[in-house]
């Protein structure tokens, strides 16, 4: 009787263990496809959104509307064929002759200018002040001769 | 367990054999039980495992969020239809659709008072009525932006709930109606390339078209241009790769918007391009002339009396640009005149001309990817007349599509050409193959120095760009109106090739009944109103494709060597 027991306890317990092992292995299997789930939802959210851009980009991108947004806001304007050159003979030459004008040919220097003021140049030989008796005497040599 | 104890005791008084079999049934018994208990056992754990560790309130269950996943794993979406170039043409994108369940709805007055400031058409009112009305379904609105559906769950209301639809969308708008076509709500393609290839489509294989939308939208503008101008009723345009018959734009005005509601009986459903039928006229002297220099070995000064004009029973064949003297070739084809054309087309004699029409593809119905092909119509039986007016373009109508396919196969060096819209690579090998020969090589320089004196001292002056050189024929045809032609309902055509040299690209535009104005003279023929619009749309595909031009110079000019045999009047 007690041999039984002991095994049929035995078996129990392996029983109880094999079911939550079961339990344990089902939980798990059953939580990483809620996450795979949970990702492919993601990433076909972020498919969805990507698709809804780039539908947003080829609308944003419209020849038609760049064309009015550049009309509206640009000061460019479509090539023209006398815009372009094919090589660079008919660019124009860059060595023309200089223009003859001061306005021009004015060196671009900076001289520092003289903190003292200038001295006036003195002046040799100051003529004397005449006085009128002095004219007068001049004078009458003059006409005396 | 009376029983279990009845044996117990009697276990104590057996013995021997008896006993040992005692034994084996009571094994049996207990095993029985344990398989029992754990039967239940099992039952009770799954149950708990369903109910209480898997299991969802029973309110989530119609939320948006479960449905997102449950339509995300069901099924691929229709795929793109993009341009050469990879813009999107026609895409389809995931749109929410509102309803409500008015069971879960906690406040229907802050709800519906809510929602009448997020979508102005919900009114308070309609709505809250609805709401109240009960049900577990009410309807609210399709297709929301992602911002409207941002303010919607911002509102946290648990009663309102999105379901996520395909819904099919076209970027470009009406540009690129008539070929890209359009799908129905069910993603069912019911015209151009979304009928085609709806089941490609389906698939998720997206389709490449050889349309490039840049020159699409040149060709639409200058087109709406020329219809504005002349306040014509619309016009078809093409520009096609001469070398490998892709259609780079195809331009049928008026034209639809496939995002909005499409109404099947509207004319502007009407493709132009490839569907409808036109006498086109003199551009149709492209064919009868090459039919002539490759039929008649003569010098270009072979000439032509348009003197009088020409009677056959009850039709006179006159010129319109009339010039009342003996002309050359070169002066036929660049005054366009009927009598000389018609002439030609005599020489070259019915069954050749109809032979080299058939050759050219202007007589049977073209292959093309899309359903939209119309037949053209011929004379039928094809008599000597027919042959005369079929010279100058009348008494035969084809599709703008096909006539643009026929004279890309004489410029492009005489090989025939398909027109095609999807785009395929290998279809660029196989282009010049002299199996495809229709002209000889000796006719095809003839005629891109015919095309190029148009441009220069001809009808089609107006279609000039300096520095690209242009060849082209204008044409004039007046459109039948019951039994007889109406002079005043004019066809205005231009058919433009360049660089003329070798030309890679040929431009075609046709107005449809085109009045003349004060800024044209009073003229509103093909030279007017077709030749400037092409000339325009060269500009801009040379700045668009960043085509070089190069100096004119009037002498090594491909028609130079033409102007001996020209007679210029006028001019002095």
């Amino acid at each position: 009787m007690k041999k039984i027991r002991l095994r049929t306890v035995f078996i129990y317990a392996l029983a109880v263990l094999a079911g939550s092992m079961l339990l344990q292995t089902s939980q798990n299997v059953q939580q990483s496809e809620a996450e795979l789930a949970a990702i492919t939802a993601d990433v076909n959210h972020e498919n969805d959104s990507i698709r809804i851009l780039k539908t947003e980009w080829a609308f944003l991108n419209s020849p038609g509307r760049l064309e009015t947004l550049a009309r509206q806001y640009l000061k460019l304007s479509p090539p023209d064929p006398g815009h372009i050159a094919n090589d660079g003979t008919e660019i124009p030459a860059k060595t023309e002759p200089p223009v003859e004008s001061p306005m021009q040919a004015q060196p671009v220097s900076f001289t520092p200018v003289p903190s003292a003021k200038p001295t006036p140049p003195p002046i040799k030989n100051p003529p004397k002040e005449k006085s009128l008796d002095d004219l007068l005497k001049q004078v009458s040599k003059e006409g005396s001769e | 367990m009376i029983f279990l104890k009845q044996a117990r005791r009697h276990a104590i008084k057996l013995i021997g054999e008896k006993s040992s079999s005692l034994d084996l049934a009571r094994g049996r018994l207990v095993l029985m039980g344990a398989c029992f208990i754990f039967a239940y056992m099992f039952l009770a754990a799954r149950a708990v495992d369903l109910m209480v560790i898997q299991g969802k309130p029973a309110a989530l269950v119609d939320n948006g969020v479960v449905q997102e996943e449950a339509a995300a794993i069901s099924g691929v979406t229709r795929a793109d239809i993009t341009d050469r170039n990879g813009e999107l043409l026609a895409t389809t994108i995931k749109t929410a659709s509102l309803y409500a369940d008015p069971h879960l709805i906690s406040d229907a007055e802050k709800a519906a008072e809510n929602l009448a400031r997020i979508f102005p058409d919900l009114e308070y009112g309609e709505t809250l009525r609805r709401f109240q009305k009960g049900g577990r379904f009410v309807h609210l609105k399709y297709s929301l932006t992602p911002q409207e559906q941002h303010e919607v769950l911002k509102l946290g209301e648990p009663g309102l709930a999105f379901k996520y639809e395909d819904r099919r969308v076209y970027p470009q708008g009406a540009l690129t109606s008539h070929f890209v076509g359009y799908a129905g709500t069910g993603s069912e393609g019911l015209a151009g390339i979304e009928k085609s290839f709806n089941q490609l489509l389906l698939e998720g294989k997206p389709v490449a078209l050889t349309l490039d939308v840049r020159l699409q939208h040149a060709l639409r503008r200058e087109m709406d241009k020329a219809i504005d101008d002349f306040h014509a009723a619309g016009g078809a345009g093409i520009i096609m790769n001469v070398n490998t018959g892709e259609v780079l734009a195809g331009v049928s005005l008026p034209d639809f918007d496939p995002n909005g509601a499409i109404d099947e009986t509207s004319r502007k459903m009407f493709n132009r391009v490839s569907l409808g039928t036109y006498e086109l006229g003199s551009v149709f002297k492209i064919f009868s002339t090459a039919a002539f220099l490759e039929t008649h070995n003569v010098g270009m000064n072979a000439s032509f009396d348009a003197r009088e004009p020409i009677k056959r029973g009850r039709f006179t064949i006159n010129d319109y640009h009339a010039e009342d003297r003996i002309l050359t070739i070169p002066e036929v084809f660049m005054y366009s005149s009927n009598i000389g054309a018609a002439m030609m087309g005599q020489a070259v004699g019915t069954d050749r001309l109809k032979d080299f029409y058939d050759d050219l593809g202007l007589t049977e119905k073209m292959n093309l990817e899309i359903s939209e092909v119309g037949k053209p119509q011929v004379p039928h039986p094809w008599r000597e007349i027919n042959t005369l007016t079929a010279s100058y373009g009348h008494g035969i109508a084809t599709t703008p599509l096909q006539m643009t396919a026929a004279v890309s196969s004489i410029v492009n060096g005489g090989y025939l050409v398909a027109p095609h819209l999807v785009l395929n690579k290998k279809a660029e090998e196989n282009a010049q193959d002299e199996s495809l020969r229709v002209v000889s090589a000796q006719t095809v320089h003839r005629m891109r120095q015919l095309l190029r004196l148009v441009v220069t001292e001809g009808t089609g002056e107006k279609a000039d760009v300096p520095g690209y050189r242009v060849g082209g024929k204008t044409g004039t045809a007046e459109q039948q109106s019951g039994r007889g032609y109406d002079q005043s309902q004019l066809l205005s055509s231009f058919v433009g090739v360049f660089p003329v040299e070798k030309p890679e690209y040929a431009i075609f535009i046709v107005i449809d009944g085109p009045k003349p104005t004060k800024k044209s003279f009073g003229y509103a023929t093909g030279g007017w109103v077709g030749a400037p619009a092409v000339a325009r749309v060269v500009a801009s595909m040379a700045a668009i494709l960043g085509i070089k031009p190069e100096k004119a110079n009037e002498e090594t000019d491909l028609s130079a060597s033409l102007k001996q045999y020209v007679t210029v009047k006028g001019h002095d």
